[in-house]
């Protein structure tokens, strides 16, 4: 059982990876034919969210 | 996506491109080292439109002696940075000469931090050699060669790695030296993983 659930895991991480290779070849085409300005106020508003809601103190030594 | 490259001059320029606060922590941070060095791993694919996220943005800085440490050192704590690693830059010092890596981060954050890495293999010291200047308007960085960046994404191997390889591979097709790509590749011997991710 064991066995069978690691061979099941082992081939839905390979389409998972598929998947995403797919996607990132349909994210290269709208790059590559969308001008720098637009696209790059898109991946500003998530990137920047993300770091934005970084909270502001954090100590990680005392 | 508009890029103008130079061969060359070993120049790319991405006009137009609205920085984000990563873009803008990375300009601000390299502007203090006062040394020579370039960035390499995940925020390059950042760098070039990847909507994700990094913890840490990778350094390869070539710095020879603790003088000159010690001179970035100071800088970086004057402008408001901290060592994530160690508050004595003796101690800090002594972990990257042995070839282990520091981190910087803003005071009281953590990412995004600065891993700083002294070049110490054939790898390290090509990406620094070999580097291109990136242009964002006003503003220059220094990122490691796009074909050693591709080869070495592979050789590192997770799902992320292969996609950001496959990213940059296919953006930058036309500005790739295929022959440079593939000895690379060859040299990290991932030519089988290549051949499925890549194609090439």
């Amino acid at each position: 059982m064991a066995r069978d659930l690691a061979k099941t895991l082992k081939k839905r991480k390979r389409l998972n990876l598929l998947d995403n290779l797919r996607y990132i070849d349909l994210y290269v085409e709208y790059i590559k034919k969308t001008p720098n300005k637009e696209w790059s106020r898109k991946q500003n508003k998530f990137i920047n969210s993300i770091y934005r809601s970084i909270p502001k103190k954090i100590k990680i030594r005392s | 996506m508009e890029i103008k490259f130079v061969r060359k001059a070993k120049s790319l320029e991405i006009n137009g491109k609205e920085l984000n606060d990563l873009d803008k922590e990375v300009i601000n941070f390299v502007k203090l080292l006062s040394c020579d060095y370039v960035i390499v791993s995940g925020y390059v694919t950042i760098l070039f439109g990847r909507s994700r996220t990094t913890e840490d943005v990778d350094i390869i800085v070539s710095i020879k002696n603790y003088k000159e440490f010690y001179k970035i050192w100071k800088k970086v704590y004057a402008k408001g940075y901290y060592c994530i690693n160690e508050d004595d830059p003796k101690e800090a010092y002594a972990i990257i000469s042995e070839g282990s890596s520091i981190r910087f981060a803003r005071n009281n954050k953590i990412f995004p931090n600065f891993e700083l890495k002294i070049p110490k293999n054939t790898v390290e010291l090509t990406a620094i050699n070999e580097k291109l200047k990136v242009k964002l308007g006003k503003e220059k960085i220094n990122i490691s060669p796009i074909e050693l960046q591709i080869a070495y994404k592979m050789y590192l191997g997770s799902d992320k790695d292969y996609e950001d390889a496959r990213y940059l591979y296919l953006l930058l097709l036309k500005y790739i030296d295929k022959d440079k790509l593939k000895m690379l590749i060859r040299g990290f011997g991932v030519e089988r993983s290549a051949k499925q991710i890549l194609g090439v």
